[in-house]
Order: C-alpha cells, then structure tokens, then sequence
C-alpha cells in the first residue's frame, strides 16, 4: 500500500522532536558506536564505497542512512527572529516557521517537512544518474548513494527542499519514508516520535490534500502528504501592536532567507563550462560556414577543460559516467550527452575526417542542441517564473556569436536586440520589485556586450567577438547570481512579504 | 534487541514514560510508552536527545581534581575518597559537622534521592537549605484556598470549554499537555492566554492578555469585579463552598476597569472580554504556569486568581479546576510540598536548615556559628541558577573545600576542588513521581555505568565506609551498592501502596485512589473546610493581608521607576530545563547560545538591530548578548531564557537578586529591572 504524511498545522509546535527522531533512527540503526558521530560517520562512508550497487525498487535498508550534525554554532542561523532560526544542514526534517518574530497582523505557525515521496517526482527525473528510485509498494522514493555522483542537481529540481547533499559522504542523502519499519508495520520515525500527534502517517490519497499551505511549493508533483490547516488562520486578539513605523525598519532584515542554494562563488566553474560550449558551439558552426577558422589546440583545450570543469563540483568525479544514464528524462543527462556528441564529434571532423561535413553538420546541431539543454536545466531555478527568457541564456548567447563569427548580420543584429530588450526589461522589473539593479554592472555588461562589438567588427572581428564574449560573461554571472532554487524557507518569506505589502 | 520501560526524571510536568531499545549494551532508540496516557506520544526533543547525552564525549567519567582555576586531572575514586574525608574531617575538626553544606536541588527526581541527607545527618550534622526555586510561592497559595495541591488528570483539560493558560507557555514547558488543548479546540472550546510574551501557545488561542510583568494579581481582582458585576457569580457555589467571600467582595471596590487597565496595563476592552468569557462559558480550567509565581507578591496573586475559579464555581467538575501541581503522587513521606519547604519550627540540632535557597549566595555568606566550610553540592547548578550569580560566587569561593557531583562541566562545577561523576538516567533504577500526572515510574537502569561512574548512593556508601560508619549503619539509610540492594530498598518503600517493581517495570502505574476530577466531593483540607478567599492563616504565616490583594512587586515599573526602564523575564524554553540539555549539540543546532529578545520599539529607540550586540544591565550585573526581534513583547519587557553558562554568555541570573516571593520561601527571579544598550 502506498502512504502519505499527515501534518496538521494546529497541532505543531515547532518542537523539532521529529527532527531528532529521524536523527535518533538513522544513527542508531546503522551504526556500530552510536555515540560516536565522527566513527560513525567514517563508518558510513567505508562501507558505502565497498557496497555494491542495489536493483532498483530494491528497498533502501543496508544503504547509509546517517544525517549527522554539525557541532558548530556558526552554521546555525541565530540573529533574524524569535530566538534561534532553523539551520538548513544535513537534517533529512526540518521544521520552518511562518512569522517567528511574531508580526501582530500574522499568525505564527510551523511546518515539518521532510521528501514528500512525490508521485510524479522532480528528484527522479531529474537526475542524470538515475541514483533515485520509486518503490510502487509504499510510494517511498529512495536515493541510492552508490549511484549517487554527487552532481546535486536534484537539490535544485526539488522544490520542496528534500535531497540533502552530504559533503562528508560527496552523495545526496534524504528521507526515506523508513521502509524498514513500514514492513515492520510500524509508522515512520517521526511520526511516531511527534510528541504531539502532528505528523500521522496513513494510505495514501485519503481525503482533501489541502496542498495550498503558505510556504509550501505548487509543484504539480502530487506528494504525498496531507495537511490540516488552521483552523483559525488568524493570530490571538491582541492587546497592542507595535508601531508599524517601529517594525517597518526591521522587516527587511526579518524576512531575509540566508541561505541560497546556487551562488555565483559556488557554481563558478559551471559559469565558466557554458561559456566555453557556447563559444565552442558558435565558433564550430561559424567555421563551418566561412567564418575564422578554428584551431584545434585551442577547440581541444577548451572542450577538454570545459568538461573537466563541468565534472570539478560533482561529489564523486569517479562516477561522472553516469551522468549520461537518464537521457530519458534528465535535461542535464540530455546536457552531458550531446556536449559530449559535440565534442566528440566535432574532434573527431577537426582532427581525422575534416571531409566528412556530415559528422561537421552532426557536432553542430549536437552543439546548439546542447546549448538548448543547457538552458533547460536552470528553468528549475529562475526566479521569474520557470517560462521566462534570460538574456544570458546560452542558447542566444551562441546565436549572437554565431550571428558575429559567422557573418550573419541580420542574426547578430536581431538577437542582440532581443538581448538588449530581455535585459532591460529585467532590470525594469527589478528596480520595481526594490532588488539590486548594479547599474555599472549594466554598464559593462551592455558597452562590452553591445557598443563595442559592433565598433570594432570592422576594425578587428575576433576583437569584437572577444567584447561580446565578455559582455555575455557579465550576464551569465549575474544569470548564476540570480538564481534561486525554490524552497519552502523562499516560499514562507515571500508570502509573508506579500501579506505585510 | 531488549526493549524497556523506564521514564525521565527531569524536574518537568511531563515525566514521560519511556521505552527504550538497547543493543548490545547501548540505548539504541528512545520511543514513546503507550502506559503513560498524560504523554502516550513520546518524549519532547530532550528526552530523545539522552542518546547523545548519555554518550557524549563531554560528559565526566571519572572523578576530577581542581589543578588551577578552570583546570582540571583526573583523580582515581580512592584518593577522591580520601582527600574528601581529609577535608570533611579538617572542616569538622574546627567547626563541626554544620559547617558542611549540603546543597542538593531539583536536576533529577527519585526516592534515592533521599539518601543524601540522611547521609549527612548520619555523618553527624550538616547546614542545608529550605525554600525552593521553583514553585513555592503558588504551592502555598494553593493549599491556603484549596487545601491541598492536586488536580484534575491531564486529560481532563479536554472537557473544557473555557481553557486559560495562565502565565503558562506548555507548548515549550509541558508540551503534551497542548495535545489536550487541542482536543478541547476541536470540540469548539475557547483558548485564553495571559503572558507578556506572544509565545507558541498563544499561538492557537482565541486571546491573549499581555499584562506587565508582576501584574497578575491586580489583573484577576479587576475580572473578579467585573464578573460580580454582571451577576454571573454561582451564588450557590459560594455560598455553600466558599470562605470569606463577602469581605473579599467589599475589598475589590477600587478595582474599577480603569484602574485594573493602568496597574496591568491591559485594555479595558481585553478585561471585558475575558469577563465576559468567564463569567458565561463553563467548564473553565486555569493552569498557571510558574513563571509568573516567581515574584515577590506572586502568591497574593496566585489566591486571587483561584478566586476566579471560587466564585463561578469551576472547582470539582469535569473540565473545571485548577491545574498547578499534583502531588498525589507525594506519597512516601510525611509531609506534601510546600510543608517540606519550610523551615522547621524545631531545629533538631542534627540538620541546621537555615539558608534560604533564594538567597543561597547572601545567607551562605551571613552563616555563623559555625561558618562554612566545605561544599557538597548535587543534582543542580547554583552558580548559574539560583539568583544573584554574583554572591552564590563568592560565597562558594570562600569555602575551604567544594565536592560537585555532576554529569558535565558546568559553571557550578567549574568551582569545584572536586568534581564526582554522576549517573545518568539510564544507569541506576529509582522510582520516580511527578507533578502533572499521578503516576508512579520505574525509571529503570538499563545500562552499567560508563566510565568510573558511581551512582550517588555509592558514593555515599564507599565514603561512608571511609568514615568509619559499619555496613550495618549504612543499611539504616542506604541500599546496599548493587543492583539487587537498590531494588530491594525500592521495594520497601513500595509495599505499603501494594504496588511492586515488577508491575513498574511493564508500565506507569496510577497512585492508588487518584481522582479523575479533583476535589470532586467538595471537601477541602483548609480550617473551614471550605475554599478559602480568607485565610487566617496566610496572614498569620507571611504576613499578608487574609484576603487576595495586590501589592506591586519589589522592582516594577511603578514601585522602582527610573535608571532601569525595562522587566526582565527569563523564562525557559523547549530546549532547555534550566541549565540541562543546552550544551548538546543536537539542542544546539536549534538554540545555538542565549540572546536578548526584546520588542519593536524598545529596540528601536536604544538603536538596536537584529544581531548587534547589547549590553543588558543592573546594579548587580550585565550580560552581553546578540540581540533578537520579537514584535510579540510588550514593550517595556525583554526575555533572555535562562540556563545557559558562563562559557555561552553568561547566566540570566547574574542579573538577578537573592530574593523571596511573598509566601512559601521561593525564588522571586522575575523581580528584575534592567537597562539594554549597545554594545
């Protein structure tokens, strides 16, 4: 039979018992010294590199199930609200909370979650590794380490918060739905170790899902848990309220969400890998239809680099193999796949069969298809809506060099137009919504993009080509920068933001 | 993998039975006891958390000698042993045996307990405290009007219609009994919460009174006179159950709404409508919290708000009452709590009980004839929990020698010549009562002892022996240092109520005779044997008025205007009891060190963001702490929670003064007026 969570919003009090219950079930169980966490955390990883990998559906007892947690105050998030704010670590369950400073036009209230063990899962088929498996029995979705390479692109994908990316083990760990005690018929650790019957555990689709809770994601994934809202979705009648001057001055800080799961200092080296395709890419076909030619050191450094760089971030560079192992669903299999097509195809042109245009023609399109691959892995993670188009985007990034390298005015022209008004527009939207516009990042992001390119074309076309590389080097920084992987903690600060406007 | 019944001893209302999964000789998992029907959902986070307390590497394992200040060796049990004899006897030899001080507080519940002052009097004599820091001073109250401190069951909170959490935050305090809130909510009842603090259990409440600290006294009078006002008064209750009513009447002219509004600080609207609550829906159940009992006119309070209950008639029904302390299960001694806090009219020469524990620091320091000398300190952390830090500080350091008996290094323990480790909750069996719910409990030893730790009856016992004192003599009060000796002492104590440890060790089992509904046969143990409005004898004992009155505490905005503008509360949280638990870190990642909250406007005028640091201050002292926004305060009022140590910022209590609430010898903590500012 499958399950879902039940979370009943009046009966939580933010406890954390769950939290540690989970914890509580995931040490103890797996472990040789329970009281141990560093032993028990070499243990883990010892025995995750010996272990073999498992059939899929196969359930996920004897995989490592150890969320350890960190000692150290400092990641612990204090200043931002009543007492201490939830960190955001290792915890498979995390308990967030709406209006912890206790704004008087807003009820305060909790929620505990965990992996929803998702129907239609963003997780699973998100990931080129295909580490994830469904288990039709329970629903339970379960990550398996072994096949996991560390890559965290389910960490963007989920936008529920549930894949948590273990830095000691270099694999994504989560809930489990604990199995184990499934089949022993028992409920899973934290629910049955809520101290106030707020978590229950029952089949799965029973009644009303009420899915439209504040801070939790409309994902269209169908998860599986079941929530009882409010049953006064109000605040006490209060006796005063502080000054609404007094508390206007504190919002901002109050409703910062600290931690952001893409960050331009994290992902640099992927920053650097799409700009070197997309240069690749547009430089190959340019080459192929009269444009500079392109020298094979420089092709084969660059592509050479670009993929070892791709691969630097993964948590297990060992298995970057199996990136291309969900090609059926994964965007980013799809992405390592035809850059890998790209590359290889077009070496292989470059190098030995410069006669066959065909094998040309193929890298080509294998190249722009890539760039089509590229972009459709961050529509996960655009703030504006998943739909939107980002005048970084690799794939009119590679048109407009391919428009200056190739010759091909009308082409350069008309996607740097729509770059210029896609970027505007952005900043336009901004500057509305109060978020930082760094006019002289637009400044060198449009003169190095834009004016300079189309000075110097006639003067020195690489020269040009260099400046627009540049430009689009600006925006695809501040692409990365802008970023933002939707989460249930996002999710509660904008609707409170939203509430208090 | 064995599975056992066993319980937490904690000084909390919950007292949860536990089962508890050991595999090859470690507890492996802590889950709910379906037997307990006060906490059938399990233990909160701190009862889970035992599986990193009882193994971390931070707890004592061995006996430890003072080096230098701060530094610590260890030290084997034998050379422990003597070097305590050693003093113990130096001690003696200049001033007796009441120049040692015995000072045990509330870290852990059990009869074993007991062993220690019977040790010290077998020794030969000691110095100890009376009082007590938690809840004395509404103890008192309570068996003034009532009689005798007892209550309905947990569960019988559901039955109400009218529920009011009085200066009570259970969702972090006695978080299981918010599972009955929440059934009395699901059949419609209404929630009232009265607390300066907009906290978690406000959170579901229907309204939320926010008095000045100290005010609640005033507050009830005011709603009394407002509902005899509307003739809503149970007459025939009154007539027939209560003592004194007409002249308490007469006494609450002056509490007009106006006046209740200035002195509480409440509006009239929010007085109106909890009148009107009050006067209209039953069954009504108050449970009041302890917190706001720790004042220094907190029992005068605690009578006038049982008051309320008196005159609507809400005492002896289903879902009616007064839900503060059951001691039902106070049945192995002679007196019931708060009689065992006083002082006795007698000294028997043996046991000089003579320093108030409010005012350990100060009355520790004035003990002559003889002096102090030598320290034996267990199961608590004055240092950093009993008030005015300052002065437990410098008394402690004027002894000649300090044994602490503790778990891990805390700033009590930091002060010691000596430290002994002591036994966690899993490594010696005792049985356990509790304050909320009648049942007794196995807390059960399910593991040996790590390490060199002793429980402390062994150590009683092997020092003792050291002593001179015969096997023989230490029966008379001890059991013998085995597993099967403490069973059998346990047993002992059990016979009498027909109840054996077998029976404990399958499940809790309710004391014998426990009422569902308390005072249901409307007898009350008070001299008129009925509730008493007036109580001669609260007049006589602590010199109050007999009727409930208010008086305004000690420090409080009108009674000590001026250079400290703001009340400091230090309440506990879920995190925490007291100073137990913080330092784990699985509590840790959710309370990462103590912080100042503090309200919107007061924040705003003394320049203060999120995060700064503020220096909070007094006469007696000033913490340093990063600064929290809570819009939820009062203004006027600022909360740092208490219990943590010197090391993580430093105790609330360095900011408090050693001073007694109004009745039953307790501890007036929230009697503190402080300035904040940067820096």
């Amino acid at each position: 039979m499958a399950f879902q969570f039940v979370f009943d919003l009046n009966r939580c009090t933010g406890c954390q018992a769950c939290v540690v219950g989970c914890w509580m079930e995931h040490r103890a169980r797996n472990s040789e010294d329970p009281g141990n966490e560093m032993e028990n955390h070499r243990g883990h990883r010892e025995r995750e590199r010996e272990s073999t990998e498992k059939a899929p559906g196969e359930p996920a007892c004897g995989i490592p199930l150890c969320p350890p947690y960190s000692s150290a105050p400092s990641v612990v998030q204090l200043f931002g609200g009543v007492g201490p704010g939830q960190k955001s670590g290792p915890n498979w369950r995390q308990v967030h909370t709406f209006n912890a400073f206790h704004h008087p036009n807003l009820p305060c209230f909790h929620l505990s979650l965990a992996c929803h063990h998702c129907e239609d899962p963003a997780c699973l088929h998100n990931c080129p590794a295909n580490a994830y498996t469904k288990d039709p029995a329970t629903g339970a979705v379960a990550v398996h380490a072994e096949r996991c390479m560390g890559c965290r692109y389910c960490t963007w994908a989920c936008p529920h918060d549930a894949p948590k990316f273990d830095a000691t083990l270099g694999t994504i760990e989560k809930c489990t739905f604990c199995p184990e005690r499934i089949a022993q018929g028992l409920e899973p650790a934290c629910v049955a170790r809520c101290p106030v019957g707020a978590l229950g555990f029952e089949a799965r689709n029973e009644g009303d899902k009420h899915h439209d809770i504040p801070g939790f994601p409309s994902s269209g994934m169908d998860p599986s848990i079941r929530f009882v809202p409010l049953r006064r979705n109000a605040p006490p009648e209060l006796g005063f309220a502080p000054e609404p001057r007094a508390m206007a001055g504190f919002l901002g800080q109050l409703l910062q969400v600290s931690e952001a799961k893409i960050t331009l200092q994290g992902e640099w080296t992927l920053v650097l890998f799409t700009t070197v395709m997309t240069v690749l890419s547009a430089w190959f076909i340019a080459s192929l239809i009269g444009g500079p030619a392109l020298p094979v050191w420089l092709f084969l450094g660059l592509g050479l680099g670009a993929m070892l760089l791709s691969a630097w971030h993964l948590g297990h560079r060992e298995r970057a193999w199996r990136a291309i192992l969900n090609l059926r669903t994964s965007w980013l299999s799809r992405e390592i796949f035809l850059t890998g097509a790209f590359l290889g195809f077009s070496g292989l042109y470059l190098v030995y069969l410069p006669w066959v245009k065909s094998l040309a023609w193929a890298a080509a399109f294998a190249g722009f298809l890539g760039l089509l691959a590229i972009d459709r892995i961050y529509r996960v993670a655009l703030k504006r809506g998943r739909r939107s188009l980002h005048s970084g985007q690799t794939l009119l990034n590679g048109h407009y060099l391919l428009g200056l390298l190739g010759g091909l005015p009308l082409l350069a022209f008309g996607t740097a137009a729509l770059k210029i008004a896609l970027y505007v527009h952005r900043k336009h939207h901004f500057a509305r919504k109060g978020r930082p516009i760094r006019p002289i990042l637009s400044i060198l992001r449009l003169s190095l993009g834009f004016i300079s390119p189309f000075l110097l074309m006639s003067w020195n076309p690489m020269l040009a080509v260099l400046s627009a590389v540049l430009g689009d080097f600006v925006d695809r920084c501040e692409f990365y920068d802008e970023l933002e992987v939707p989460s249930p903690a996002l999710e509660l600060s904008s609707v409170m933001r939203a509430r208090l406007e | 993998m064995p599975v056992f019944t066993t319980a937490c001893p904690r000084n909390c209302y919950s007292t949860c039975a536990l089962r508890v999964t050991v595999a090859d000789g470690r507890v492996t998992a802590i889950d709910p006891h379906p037997g307990n029907l006060a906490t059938p959902e399990g233990a909160c986070l701190k009862g889970l958390s035992y599986l990193e307390r009882v193994y971390s590497p931070d707890r004592i394992l061995q006996p430890l000698r003072r080096v230098q200040e701060g530094v610590f060796e260890p030290i084997g049990w034998e050379a422990a042993l003597d070097l305590i004899v050693e003093k113990l006897l130096q001690a003696t030899a200049r001033h007796g045996p009441q120049s040692v001080l015995y000072y045990a507080a509330s870290g852990t519940k059990g009869l074993l307990n007991g062993c220690g002052l019977a040790f010290w009097r077998a020794f030969g004599g000691c110095t100890t405290t009376y009082g007590d820091l938690c809840w004395p001073a509404g103890l008192e109250a309570t068996r003034l009007t009532l009689g005798e401190n007892t209550h309905s069951a947990p569960w019988d909170l559901a039955n109400a219609r009218l529920l009011v959490l009085w200066g009570k935050n259970a969702a972090e305090t006695n978080i299981h009994q918010m599972r009955f809130v929440e059934q009395a909510l699901d059949q419609g009842a209404t929630l009232v919460v009265i607390d300066p603090r907009r906290t978690q259990t406000s959170e579901r409440a229907h309204l939320l009174l926010q008095p000045k600290p100290g005010t609640d006294g005033a507050l009830a009078l005011g709603v009394v006179k407002l509902i005899l006002e509307a003739g809503q008064a149970d007459s025939e209750f009154i007539e027939t159950h209560v003592q004194g009513f007409e002249p308490f009447a007469e006494s609450l002219k002056s509490w007009t709404p106006a006046r209740t509004a200035e002195v509480t600080g409440v509006p009239e609207t929010q007085l109106q409508h909890l009148a009107e609550l009050m006067g209209r829906v039953k069954p009504m159940t108050i449970c009041a919290g302890f917190g706001m009992q720790r004042y220094t006119n907190a029992g005068q309070s605690m009578r006038a708000m049982q008051a309320l209950l008196a005159i609507t008639g809400n005492i002896g029904k289903p879902g009616a009452g007064w839900v503060y302390a059951n001691l039902a299960t106070q049945i192995f001694g002679p007196v019931k709590d708060p009689l065992g806090f006083f002082p006795p009219a007698q000294p028997d020469g043996i046991a000089r009980v003579s320093i108030s524990t409010a005012r350990l620091g100060r009355d520790m320091l004035a003990q002559q004839e003889p002096p102090l000398a030598f320290a034996w300190i267990e199961r608590g952390n004055p240092v950093s929990q009993n008030p005015e830090t300052s002065k437990v500080l410098e008394a402690l350091r004027g002894l000649d020698f300090r044994v602490v008996v503790d778990e891990r290094m805390t700033d009590t323990a930091r002060e010691a010549d000596l430290i002994l480790p002591s036994k966690s909750l899993f490594e010696q069996s005792d049985v356990i009562g509790a304050y909320w719910h009648a049942y007794l409990q196995l807390r059960q030893k399910v593991i040996e002892p790590p390490g060199e730790v002793k429980p402390e009856t062994e150590i009683y016992w092997a020092l003792g022996q050291r002593l001179g004192m015969t096997e023989t003599e230490l029966r008379e009060f001890l059991p013998e240092p085995t597993d099967a000796g403490v069973e059998a002492w346990l047993q002992k104590r059990l016979d009498p109520f027909g109840i054996s440890l077998d029976q404990l060790r399958e499940g809790p089992v309710l004391v014998p005779g426990t009422p569902e509904v308390a005072f249901a046969e409307l007898r009350f143990a008070t001299p008129s044997g009925k509730i008493e409005l007036w109580s001669e004898e609260a007049a006589r004992r602590w010199q109050v008025g007999p009727l409930p009155e208010y008086r305004e505490p000690v420090e409080s905005a009108a009674s000590s205007p001026g250079r400290y503008p703001l009340h400091l509360l230090t309440p506990n949280t879920k995190n925490g009891i007291h100073s137990q638990f913080l330092t784990l870190s699985v509590i840790r990642q959710f309370e990462a060190g103590p912080a100042l909250l503090i309200g919107a406007e007061d924040a705003q005028s003394r320049g203060l963001r999120p995060g700064d640091q503020a220096r909070i201050f007094n006469d007696r002292g000033e913490l340093r702490l990063p600064v929290c926004l809570d819009f939820g305060l009062r203004p006027g009022v600022v909360v740092v929670f208490n219990g943590w140590s010197a090391q993580d910022g430093g105790s609330v209590n360095l900011l408090s003064e050693g001073r007694e609430t109004d009745m039953g010898h307790g501890a007036a903590f929230h009697d503190n007026r402080v300035e904040v500012e940067r820096g």
